[in-house]
């Protein structure tokens, strides 16, 4: 068996506070093949977007990895020197953020930041990376490249800055692109787009995507497996269909429930009471417990770990046996 | 009129004075006009809630804010109760018309407490008895879901939800009839978001409530609006009772919107992603876009005809009256053999 492109192993991320230390991810595991779509959803704070810069080195000041392991094609690249595991990482992996805006430089024409990396990273002269640069403006469907290659950001649409860091991020040849919230900001007919482009690049390129998101439906839409993370930790994880159809964890199944759909409407949406866990607080037990319609007391002192759940799934749950009866468990409280 | 109509906006307008800079007089340029709602009609009965939907940019939150009277309209008319709105609202017609904002942090004063805010707009425009205020602000806590201590807290304070519930609590102390919401849960997490959908959802039924809600988020519209009105530059380009919109939408950009709202499962991709124009489209809609006033949505239309040349108003589908579109292939929706007889029929 070939080992997955990118497999992290207990992924611990502590940012100190003046008042302690905040303990934002909390043995976080996860892997990707190679051409896979996968999505990591979550709340604000959940530890998503920590977990997906940890991979790059890309955690925001003073936020650091206390423990864990990267592995790259099933070698553990962790131990390398700080030079060469940068090397290794970038070379592997890209990335894609949320603003645009703040990504790109706003003095330096798009098109000069396209060819910057093929340049430098891959020793193209400047005339072979500007056509790579136009090559892949193309490729992240702008039309009229050469024209647009000598814009600078603020003349270019949300939509069309986004495809210029996803050029960007392509410009390594990385073989997989993380994106933090990519379409966050755009309308939904540009965030459509945006996500065909992704889609597009899988299919025919072969780049893989984790995609990091709030956005249950944007994540569905783009994604074939996902990992669901609650205050630090991945607490459901599995293919997408199955993890929708069928939920095995009270989070993913309140999520689900919360979340109105484009389609039909509900007689009610499920409101989950209370809020996340304070993460600069140690947490006993199930982290989820206060909030579940199902726990129990026992709940409270049950250290999670990440169950079996059917083929390629688990859940943190310990009530995950009862889960066929969760629909008509709410359904009692609902109606009063 | 007809008597369940609460609000009716007439022709109503918007537009933003150009900011003129040194450079544009020394070349004499003009800057253009910022025309943010331009010619609007829209009609909001009583007890509904009425989405508005666009992209960002298409005027929705400054259409709210000028029913609300945050903005001075530009032309037209806002007709409440009947009655056409002056310049200068007299208090009642103030209180009668309430917004709820996107970000609860930034409409709300940092330095008092929600117990002062209520008091002080309680007082001020004389609701209750001097001796009843303090009952009534908890009463309103009731009313919004809060705890009655919340009263002696700060913005700061809160979580986003709960502050969203103050905002909430804010506007409906002075007792509105109709109540716009500008995004209200955009800034709010999932979980949290379905708490304030299902408040406004109670809150609709509790107090007989109208309200405009503006968002960009289509499920969530879908989920608690009975009717919506899809805007795009400035003008509102289809309305219709919500279920029927989002199922079979008529204007060409409303398909567009739907199609391009993300699906957990069961969608293989956008149904509609914007698709290139055949070639002997683009030489239409070169020549369309050279018209004095073409439809707005011409330049991205898949199914531009000469006749965008000239903007469409609202006309009625002739399948079901009740819903409008601003698009020329709208008369058509007859039977083709009606259509086929008057190609050009439009009133």
């Amino acid at each position: 068996m070939t080992p997955p492109l990118l497999e992290v192993r207990d992924l611990h991320v502590e940012i100190p506070m003046p008042y302690g230390r905040l303990h934002a991810v909390r043995g976080v595991s996860l892997s990707v093949d190679t051409a896979e779509s996968v999505g990591l959803v979550g709340e604000s704070g959940s530890g998503k977007s920590l977990t997906l810069r940890a991979l790059l080195g890309l955690l925001p000041r003073p936020a650091r990895i206390v423990s864990g392991a990267i592995l790259i094609d099933g070698e553990d690249v962790t131990g390398l020197p700080a030079k060469r595991l940068k090397r290794r990482l970038a070379d592997t992996m890209s990335m894609v953020f949320q603003d645009s805006l703040t990504a790109l430089n706003p003095v330096m024409r798009v098109g000069d930041q396209i060819a910057e990396a093929p340049q430098r990273r891959l020793g193209a002269s400047r005339g072979e990376a500007k056509a790579i640069a136009v090559d892949l403006m193309t490729e992240v469907g702008i039309a009229d490249p050469e024209r647009r290659y000598r814009l600078y950001p603020h003349e270019l649409s949300g939509g069309m800055r986004q495809r210029i860091c996803i050029a960007i991020a392509l410009s390594t040849k990385p073989r997989l692109i993380l994106a933090d919230e990519p379409t966050t900001a755009l309308d939904v007919t540009i965030q459509a787009q945006v996500l065909g482009v992704l889609a597009r690049l899988r299919q025919e390129e072969h780049v893989g995507l984790l995609l990091v998101s709030h956005d249950l439906a944007v994540v569905g839409q783009a994604c074939s497996r996902l990992y669901v993370m609650y205050a630090g930790r991945v607490v459901a994880s599995g293919d997408l269909v199955d993890l929708v159809t069928a939920p095995r964890h009270p989070y993913t199944f309140s999520l689900l429930r919360s979340v109105p759909d484009p389609d039909r409407r509900v007689a009610r949406l499920l409101s989950i009471q209370g809020q996340p866990p304070d993460l600069a607080e140690t947490i006993t037990g199930c982290s989820f417990a206060v909030r579940c319609p199902f726990a129990e007391d026992a709940c409270r002192d049950w250290e999670p770990e990440l169950l079996p759940a059917g083929p390629a799934r688990l859940s943190a749950c310990r009530r995950i046996d009862t889960a066929d009866r969760w629909t008509a468990m709410v359904a009692e409280e609902v109606s009063p | 009129m007809a008597e369940n109509e609460i609000l009716v906006v007439e022709g109503l307008a918007r537009h933003f004075a150009p900011h003129v800079s040194a450079i544009d007089r020394l070349f004499g340029t003009k800057p253009t006009e910022n025309r943010a709602v331009d010619g609007v009609d829209l009609v909001l009965h009583k007890g509904e809630t009425l989405g508005l939907v666009g992209e960002s940019g298409c005027g929705k939150s400054t259409l709210a804010r000028t029913v609300v009277g945050l903005h001075r309209p530009t032309a037209g008319v806002i007709r409440y109760g009947g009655e056409v709105l002056p310049a200068r609202r007299t208090r009642a017609q103030k209180r009668a018309i309430q917004m709820v904002f996107q970000d609860p942090y930034s409409s709300l004063n940092p330095r008092m407490t929600v117990g002062q805010m209520l008091s002080e707009l309680l007082k001020f425009h004389q609701l209750v008895p001097r001796n009843k205020v303090r009952e009534r602000s908890r009463e309103l806590m009731h009313l919004v879901g809060l705890p009655e201590r919340a009263l002696g807290q700060r913005p700061r304070q809160f979580s986003g939800g709960q502050r969203q519930r103050v905002g909430i609590a804010r506007a409906l102390a002075l007792e509105p009839t109709v109540l716009l919401a500008d995004e209200p849960v955009s800034a709010l997490d999932v979980s949290v978001q379905a708490t304030i959908i299902n408040l406004f959802a109670d809150l609709k039924e509790t107090l007989d409530l109208s309200v405009i809600f503006v968002s960009h988020n289509m499920a969530v519209v879908r989920q608690i609006c009975d009717r919506t009105a899809v805007m795009y530059r400035g003008r509102i380009v289809e309305t219709g009772s919500t279920d029927t919109l989002f199922d079979d939408p008529v204007h060409p950009y409303t398909r567009l919107l739907t199609g391009s709202v993300p699906r957990l499962v069961g969608a293989e991709g956008p149904q509609q992603v914007e698709v290139a124009p055949a070639d002997d489209r683009d030489a239409v809609r070169q020549e369309v876009a050279r018209a004095a006033a073409p439809c707005r949505f011409a330049d991205r239309c898949p199914s531009v005809v000469a006749e965008c040349a000239d903007e469409p108003p609202l006309l009625p589908d002739p399948r079901d009256p009740t819903r409008l579109a601003a698009c020329v292939h709208v008369p058509r929706r007859a039977e083709v053999a009606r259509a086929d007889a008057d190609p050009r029929s439009r009133p």
